[in-house]
C-alpha cells in the first residue's frame, strides 16, 4: 500500500487519472482517494495542512503494518529549470531549523536535492534549495506510521527567477506533474516492493487462523501464539504446525505450553541445524 | 560503494574528512548537524538499510574511551575499548550490532587525535598497569582501512607506547597497512572464526575461511602476534565434526607458538537486542531455536552450552598450550 499526500486538486488530477483512483465518500474535510494498492489525499497548502492530511488518510486507510508515504507536487529553484525533478535527501524546515533526512534511493532516474519547507510563498530562491511548503509536516507525520526508508518527498520544479509561479495556471500545473508520472511510478514500484517484503515478513503463519478457531487466546497469548508457530516454520519448515496430542487440549494455555516443548525438544535433541 | 556521505558540519573541513570525501568522488555529500539526526532517529529499519549503507563522517564527542563490558578481555589486565567507527561492512546474522543500533549506516568519527589523546590519558591514570586497548568492538578493525585508514594512523602511536596492548580484531584480509611496517610488539591482530558451513550461511559478505587464514600466515611470518577468536561458538548437530574440522585448517596453516592468544565463547545476546534481532530476521534458524535467559543474556540452554563449550575448549587444548586460551565467562 502506497499512500500519496499533495497539496492542489490540480496536482493531484494525473495521479488520480494514472492510478485510477475513486474518490473516497466521507473524507470531508479532505479530497481523498484510493484504488488498488494505493490512496492519495489532498492537503491544501503548507506544513499544518499537509500533517494534519497525512495523519487523517492513515486513519481512514487503516493501520497495522508499514506503508509507503510519498509526498508529491510542485517547487521553486534558483536555477533549476521548470519541469526538473528532485527526490528530497534532507528537508529542512526553515521556521524551526529542524532537518529529516529521507533515504536517498538509488533505482530512481532521477537526482536527490535539499528541500526547504517555508511557511509562505519565496519569490527570492537562495543557493541550492529546493523551496516549497509541505514536506517538513509531511515527512515528520508519515515517519510517526511508517519506517523512513518508505518515506519520500519528490519535487517538480515550476517556478524559478525567469519563470515566477505567478505565471503558472492550474493545467500547466498538470501537465508539469504529468510529465514525471514516469518516476513516480518507479517511485511507487521500489517503496511498494519493500512495504511487501516488510509485510510478508510480519504475516501471520498460515496455520493460524487454525489455531485461533479452535481455541480462545487472550491478546497475550495470541503473540505467544504467532511467535511459536513462526519458530516452527522457521526450524521445520514443510512439517504440519500441529504436534501430537494437540486435540485433546481443551485450554489455550496448554497448547502454547504443548507447542513451546515441542520446539524445544526438537532444538536441543540436535533436529535443528542453524545452517541452510 | 559508498553513493551517499553524511558529513558533520563540524567536521566538513577535518583533513580525514577531506581524504574521504576524495575517494567517493561520485557520492552524494550531504551536510548535517549531528550523526544522530541521521543515525539515532527511530522509525529506522537496519534490514532495509544494510543492503545500501551510507557513510556518516562525525566528531566523537564525550567520553572516547570505555572500560570493556565483563567477559571481553583477556585475563586480569585493565581492558578498555574505543570505536572510531559504528557498525561494519559484513553482515554477521549474529552482529549484536544489529540489534544495538536503529541505523545500519557506517559512522566514522575522525578526530582520532582525540582518541589518541583519551588512549594517553588512560595510559598514564593507569601507571604501572597493564592496559589493553580494543578498536573492534562496534565494528571491524580492519575491514574499511582503505577508507579509514584507522590502523595506519593508530599502529604509529601503539609503537609509541609499548607499555600498552592493543588489539585489532577482525574478520577481512586487509593487512597490506601492518605488512608494510614494521612489527609493533605489543599489538596483537585477532581473527575470529567459524566453521565453514556456519561462516557461510550466517557471515555475509566476509572473506572465506581460507583467505583470512593466509592473510594471518602472511602476517605470522612477519612476526606480528595473533589472536584467533572462537567467539560466538555456534551450536549445530554436528558440531563436533564442524568444529575439529576448522580447528585443524586453522592449525595447519598457523603456527601455535607464534600465537599471542586464544579466546572462545558461547553465542549470547542480551535480551533486549536479541528482541530487536529477531524483529528484524524472523525467519532466521539462528533465533528460532530455544534459548535460555540467565541475568538478561540469552544463549543456549545450559546443558547445550556446556556440551559446545567444553568440546571446543577440548579440542583446542589439542592443539595449544592451556596459558593461552581464555575463554570468556558469561553470566551464571
Ligand atoms: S565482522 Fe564482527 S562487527 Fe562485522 S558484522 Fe561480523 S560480527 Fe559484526
Amino acid at each position: 500500500m502506497v499512500n500519496f499526500v499533495v497539496a492542489l486538486p490540480c496536482e493531484a488530477r494525473p495521479l488520480v487519472a494514472h492510478y485510477r483512483l475513486q474518490a473516497i465518500r466521507g473524507a470531508e474535510p479532505f479530497m481523498a482517494y484510493e484504488g488498488e494498492g494505493m490512496a492519495l489525499i489532498v492537503s491544501g497548502i503548507g506544513k499544518v495542512a499537509a500533517a494534519a492530511a497525512t495523519a487523517f488518510l492513515h486513519a481512514i486507510t487503516g493501520k497495522g503494518g508499514d506503508r509507503g508515504w510519498i509526498n508529491a507536487g510542485l517547487a521553486g529553484h534558483a536555477s533549476h529549470p521548470a519541469g526538473y525533478g528532485v527526490l528530497a535527501h534532507k528537508i529542512t524546515d526553515h521556521s524551526t531549523g529542524e532537518s529529516w533526512y529521507p533515504q536517498r534511493r538509488l533505482d530512481l532516474p532521477c537526482d536527490t536535492g535539499e528541500v526547504l519547507t517555508v511557511g509562505r510563498p519565496e519569490k527570492d530562491f537562495q543557493g541550492s534549495w529546493v523551496y516549497e511548503m509541505e514536506a517538513s509536516g509531511f515527512y515528520a507525520t508519515a515517519c510517526r506510521f511508517s519506517t523512513s526508508e518508505l518515506v519520500h518527498c519528490y519535487k517538480v520544479i515550476s517556478d524559478n527567477p525567469d519563470v515566477p509561479a505567478a505565471q503558472l495556471t492550474p493545467s500547466g500545473v498538470e501537465k508539469l506533474m504529468q510529465e514525471h508520472l514516469g518516476v513516480l511510478d518507479a517511485l511507487v514500484n521500489g517503496v511498494a516492493s519493500q512495504v511487501q517484503e516488510l509485510a510478508s515478513r510480519e504475516a501471520d503463519p498460515p496455520e493460524m487462523e487454525r489455531y485461533l478457531s479452535r481455541w480462545r487466546f487472550t491478546v497475550t497469548q495470541c503473540h505467544q501464539l504467532r511467535r511459536l508457530l513462526r519458530r516452527w516454520r522457521t526450524l521445520s519448515p514443510g512439517r504440519p504446525a500441529w504436534p501430537d496430542g494437540l486435540e485433546k487440549l481443551t485450554r489455550a494455555r496448554d497448547v502454547l505450553a504443548c507447542l513451546k516443548a515441542r520446539i524445544d525438544s526438537d532444538s536441543s535433541a540436535g533436529r535443528v541445524p542453524t545452517e541452510g | 560503494m559508498i553513493h551517499t556521505l553524511y558529513v558533520e558540519e563540524e567536521v566538513a573541513e577535518h583533513p580525514r574528512t577531506r581524504e574521504v570525501c576524495e575517494r567517493f568522488p561520485r557520492a552524494v555529500r550531504i551536510l548535517c548537524r549531528r550523526y544522530g539526526e541521521i543515525f539515532n532517529r527511530k522509525a529506522q529499519n537496519f534490514r532495509l538499510q544494510k543492503r545500501n549503507p551510507a557513510l556518516i563522517l562525525a566528531r566523537k564527542h564525550g567520553r572516547l574511551v570505555l572500560e570493556t563490558p565483563p567477559g571481553y578481555g583477556l585475563g586480569d589486565h585493565r581492558h578498555f575499548y574505543f570505536s572510531h567507527m559504528l557498525n561494519c561492512l559484513y553482515d554477521c546474522r549474529y552482529c549484536f550490532l544489529q540489534g544495538m543500533y536503529r541505523s545500519a549506516h557506517y559512522v566514522l568519527f575522525v578526530n582520532y587525535e582525540d582518541f589518541r589523546s583519551a588512549i594517553e590519558a588512560k595510559i598514564s591514570g593507569f601507571c604501572g598497569e597493564t592496559c589493553f586497548f580494543y578498536s573492534g568492538y562496534d565494528c571491524d578493525s580492519l575491514a574499511f582501512e582503505p577508507v579509514t585508514r584507522f590502523a595506519e594512523n593508530f599502529l604509529p602511536f601503539f609503537a609509541g607506547h609499548p607499555e600498552a596492548w592493543t588489539e585489532f580484531r577482525t574478520k577481512s584480509t586487509q593487512i597490506q597497512v601492518l605488512l608494510e611496517r614494521k612489527v609493533i610488539p605489543n599489538c596483537v591482530v585477532a581473527f575470529s572464526f567459524t566453521p565453514l558451513g556456519i561462516s557461510e550461511t550466517l557471515e555475509h559478505r566476509v572473506p572465506p575461511i581460507e583467505k583470512r587464514l593466509k592473510a594471518m600466515k602472511e602476517l605470522q611470518e612477519r612476526g606480528w602476534k595473533l589472536g584467533l577468536r572462537f567467539d560466538p561458538l555456534i551450536y549445530q548437530p554436528d558440531f563436533r565434526a564442524h568444529y575439529e574440522r576448522l580447528y585443524s585448517d586453522v592449525f595447519r596453516v598457523l603456527r601455535p607458538e607464534g600465537l599471542h592468544s586464544v579466546s572462545l565463547g558461547p553465542f549470547r545476546l542480551p535480551k533486549s537486542l536479541y528482541e530487536n534481532m529477531y524483529r528484524l530476521y524472523p525467519d532466521e534458524k539462528l533465533f528460532a531455536i530455544s534459548l535460555e535467559e540467565r541475568k538478561g543474556v540469552l544463549s543456549y540452554p545450559r546443558g547445550l552450552e556446556e556440551e559446545v563449550t567444553a568440546f571446543c575448549t577440548r579440542e583446542l587444548l589439542r592443539h595449544i598450550p592451556g596459558d593461552i586460551l581464555f575463554p570468556c565467562h558469561v553470566p551464571a
